[in-house]
């Protein structure tokens, strides 16, 4: 004996229900757009007000830290010579360093990127490593 | 072995000059390793060939021929393994592979697990446990699947044949600098040197790896025809082996974060840790599904689809890692060559699959119906479904920002075609879309794993619906009122721990009762009752132990819902309060070894005034990578909570520290979960083979 027609449609129906339901309530939370500093720095009005995430290399030279205040740092961004200030509120990942590629989340703010959120190039095995240079002086104090 | 295998090479090496053509003047490590793979890549091929044609011809010798050459290209992966391992001890730097990855200061052990380091041995490594598994399986099943074996000898040395082409056509793991050899290794990155990184990485490969075995019986049990029982019963335990080591590798790979990156979390939706978890639920919703194929004969299409597709989501993965096609913050090199063969190889293999199946299908029809939604087939059933949607939610959410970035780059190149639509923009998609959709599916598996067992096979009466359910029920119900007037507000934390409640009452009402019932039959102590209890029906017990460590590591998920989490700066001498502790800064130094230079606090825990327990965490600079000083996680840990701190900046003149403080409620019961985990599995994996009938009762 196999499941009546009338069990059929009504599993039929509620998985679908479900699944409409899923997908109409959940939403795109978590989803944003990424863009590179070169095409952000371009097309800059086109993002403003808007909470997206930049990928760009940071500017040897540029990060400055305001000791005492809960991470607050300022540096550039940059890719193709575009350059993109940015204002960092949080801690930086320990992967962050002058020179790497890091992905900040944030919004245009006064001609400024705000950002309270960074991923910085995580070292994975399968990388060709940055090779360290022996002169230079082991990291700040 | 391994050690004689070097000996043997470095007594090679040293009567080589001779014969040796090379410029250097000798037969190096380098020559000799690429050699190897060469020899082993058409041995491969020969292996492929005896077994396809050994299997047409139905020659013995043909077929034989075969299964020796699988065994062999297992000694050669062997020997080139031992070679790479060879050349990190010895530091021969002018194998590039070499000096990327390690360097003389590197300690031993680290030294020997480098060759799974990079890229190129990490594929060298993968072919040495593809040869050792096909040759286990091989050896185990030749006299008792000999319609098999053929075909099992074939595909597999096929696969072989693909990993061992990438080492020589692409990544040579042996390839050498053409010009100046380095005195010097790179070395190692800090943060993969730890224990976790030695054990997780190679957990998950064994489970990647070994998924091949079940594969090539599914193909061999389509070619053949021969699609009954028969090719599952060798199958279902390797699958289970490899659901052990990828279930310890995904939990070990969360566990190393969360100690080494500081940041308080295990789990972040990264598409290399996604590529491990794909393959994990299609291999979880087979080692069900198989149950019902055993029982009522039924799913044997279902079944083949899922060991298709759970190997076909390890090359995905694979692909996935390794290619670069996919953006993470995992760096990865980007190789359009490897992404493209890859590609291809994905492609045969679903093709060759499915069209095998295709024409298989008229075998391939179910012996039994489904008669009720409410047994134990229609809850397996949902179990399947849920899993493979979790398989394909994932895949496409992390596929997801490659299609856009795919749709950008062809509206670049062909304006015209693609006018009819906005090109858009790269998207991410982080955490919190991952949370929103795997949450409910998350608890719905949870709550098919209390009702599952309850339920019986065809048909469940309603007078056995109410003796089973009532329990579990109440005990979930006293589970949700409780944490909520304890002031836990979460819907979503309180609903884990309702399922939570309910799903161990299920399990314990099963141990209760069995336990019981044995001990009417005969006089025995509670101890002995459970004990034969488990060794009686293996699989059974075994699969109950498992969802007890499941309903474990919800539990710990559950401790999310109330995490609190705060960025604080203190000086010696200051204290913050979060939540019921209070953490004291009693002061830094600095010290240093050979390696790195390091700045440690001291931070007392307390809990209503009285000192816990001191936590010591810390930054350290390596002199190999100044730049990026590593955060030493330190924490103090209870079965209700964790309290973790990282430093994320100091300053040793003022003292002024700027540390991150988490309680993590509940986050151990994830570990203890996944012990109780493998320990369930490995009740199951003991089964014996007259217990098959007894099983599942």
């Amino acid at each position: 004996m196999a499941l009546p027609v009338t069990t059929k449609i009504v599993l039929a129906l509620a998985v679908s229900g479900i699944a409409v339901y899923m997908i109409s309530a959940g939403g795109s939370e978590g989803v944003l757009e990424y863009i590179y500093v070169d095409k952000f720095v371009d097309e800059m009005p086109r993002y403003a007000g808007r909470i997206v995430k930049v990928h760009g290399t940071v500017v040897p030279g540029t990060v400055q830290q305001r000791i005492g205040a809960a991470g607050d740092y300022t540096f550039e961004v940059e890719k193709d010579g575009r350059r993109l200030p940015v204002h960092y509120t949080n801690m930086v990942p320990d992967t962050f360093a002058e020179g790497g590629e890091v992905v900040l989340t944030g919004e245009l703010k006064d001609g400024r990127f705000e950002s309270e959120e960074m991923a910085a190039k995580c070292p994975s095995k399968y990388e060709e490593q940055a090779s360290a240079d022996p002169t230079k002086p082991p990291g700040k104090r | 072995m391994s050690i004689a295998l070097a000996a043997m090479t470095s007594l090679l090496s040293s009567l080589a000059p001779p014969l040796s053509a090379v410029p250097t003047g000798a037969l190096s490590i380098a020559t000799l390793g690429t050699a190897t793979i060469l020899v082993l890549f058409v041995l491969s091929l020969g292996t492929v060939a005896l077994g396809a044609i050994g299997a047409h011809r139905r020659s013995e010798r043909l077929i034989e021929g075969a299964v020796q050459g699988t065994y062999a290209s297992f000694g050669l992966a062997a020997f080139a393994s031992s070679l790479i391992i060879y050349a990190f001890l010895s530091g021969d730097y002018s194998i590039q592979y070499v000096q990327h990855t390690s360097d003389a200061a590197m300690p031993l052990f680290y030294k020997i697990t480098a060759f799974w380091g990079g890229l190129d041995g990490s594929l060298l490594f993968w072919v040495l446990l593809h040869t050792l598994f096909g040759s286990l399986a091989v050896r185990a099943n030749r006299m008792r699947h000999r319609e098999l074996i053929p075909h099992v000898v074939a595909v597999l040395a096929t696969i072989t044949c693909f990993f061992v082409g990438l080492l020589l056509f692409i990544k040579d793991p042996f390839s050498q600098f053409l010009l100046e050899v380095p005195t010097q290794g790179k070395g190692l990155n800090p943060l993969l040197q730890n224990l976790y990184m030695i054990i997780h990485p190679p957990s998950l490969y064994l489970g990647y790896v070994s998924l091949a075995v079940p594969y090539a019986f599914g193909m061999a049990a389509l070619f053949t025809g021969q699609v009954d029982a028969a090719w599952q019963r060798s199958v279902r335990r390797w699958v289970l082996f490899s659901w052990m080591f990828l279930t310890f590798g995904l939990i070990l790979g969360g566990l190393w974060a969360y100690e080494e990156l500081g940041w308080g979390g295990y789990w972040a939706w990264d598409p290399v840790e996604n590529a491990g978890l794909l393959p994990w639920f299609t291999a979880t919703a087979f080692l069900h599904s198989v149950m019902i194929q055993e029982r009522r004969g039924m799913m044997k299409a279902w079944n083949l689809v899922l060991i298709i597709i759970s190997f076909l989501l390890t090359i995905v993965g694979t692909f996935m890692t390794r290619s670069g096609v996919v953006q993470s913050v995992h760096a990865f090199g980007s190789d359009p060559v490897l992404a493209w063969t890859f590609g291809g190889f994905m492609l045969v293999i679903v093709l060759v699959s499915f069209g095998l199946l295709i024409w298989r299908l008229p075998l391939l029809r179910s012996r039994g119906e489904l008669e009720s939604v409410m047994s134990r087939e229609f809850a397996f059933l949902v179990n399947n479904w849920l899993f493979l949607i979790c398989a394909i939610f994932v895949l496409t959410a992390t596929m997801w920002p490659t299609f856009t970035e795919w749709r950008m780059i062809l509206a670049e190149r062909y304006p015209d075609w693609m006018a009819w639509q906005d090109p858009g923009e790269r998207v991410v998609i982080g955490p919190p879309f991952f949370n929103q959709y795997m949450r409910p599916l998350g608890l719905a598996l949870l709550l098919l794993t209390g009702i599952g067992p309850l339920l019986a096979w065809r048909k469940t009466s309603t007078a056995s619906l109410v003796r089973q359910f009532a329990g579990p029920l109440a005990f979930g119900v006293g589970c949700t009122v409780l944490p909520w007037q304890l002031g836990i507000d979460s819907p979503w934390g309180l609903a884990c721990f309702g399922l939570c409640g309910f799903t161990f009452w299920t399990i314990v009402q099963e141990f209760y009762r069995g336990i019981a019932l044995r001990r009417k039959q005969r006089p025995q102590n509670v101890l002995e009752a459970l004990i034969s209890l488990v060794l009686r029906a293996r699989r059974r017990y075994g699969g109950y132990i498992v969802h007890l460590g499941v309903v474990l590591m919800f539990l710990g998920w559950a401790g999310n819902a109330y995490k609190l989490e705060k960025k604080v700066q203190l000086r010696p001498g200051e204290e913050y309060t979060l939540g019921a502790y209070t953490i004291r800064h009693e002061g830094l130094h600095a010290t240093e070894d050979w390696q790195k230079e390091m700045i440690t606090a001291d931070l007392s825990v307390l809990k209503g005034g009285e000192v816990k327990d001191v936590l010591r965490p810390a930054r350290w600079w390596y002199y190999q990578l100044p730049d990026q000083p590593t955060t030493e996680v330190s924490r103090y840990m209870t079965p209700g909570e964790d309290v973790y701190v990282s430093m994320q900046e100091v300053d040793m003149t003022s003292g002024w520290t700027q540390l991150s403080l988490y309680i993590n409620p509940l986050v151990n019961w994830i570990w203890i979960g996944m012990a109780v985990m493998l320990a369930g599995a490995l009740v199951c994996a003991g089964t014996r083979k007259s217990e098959g009938a007894v099983d599942d009762a």
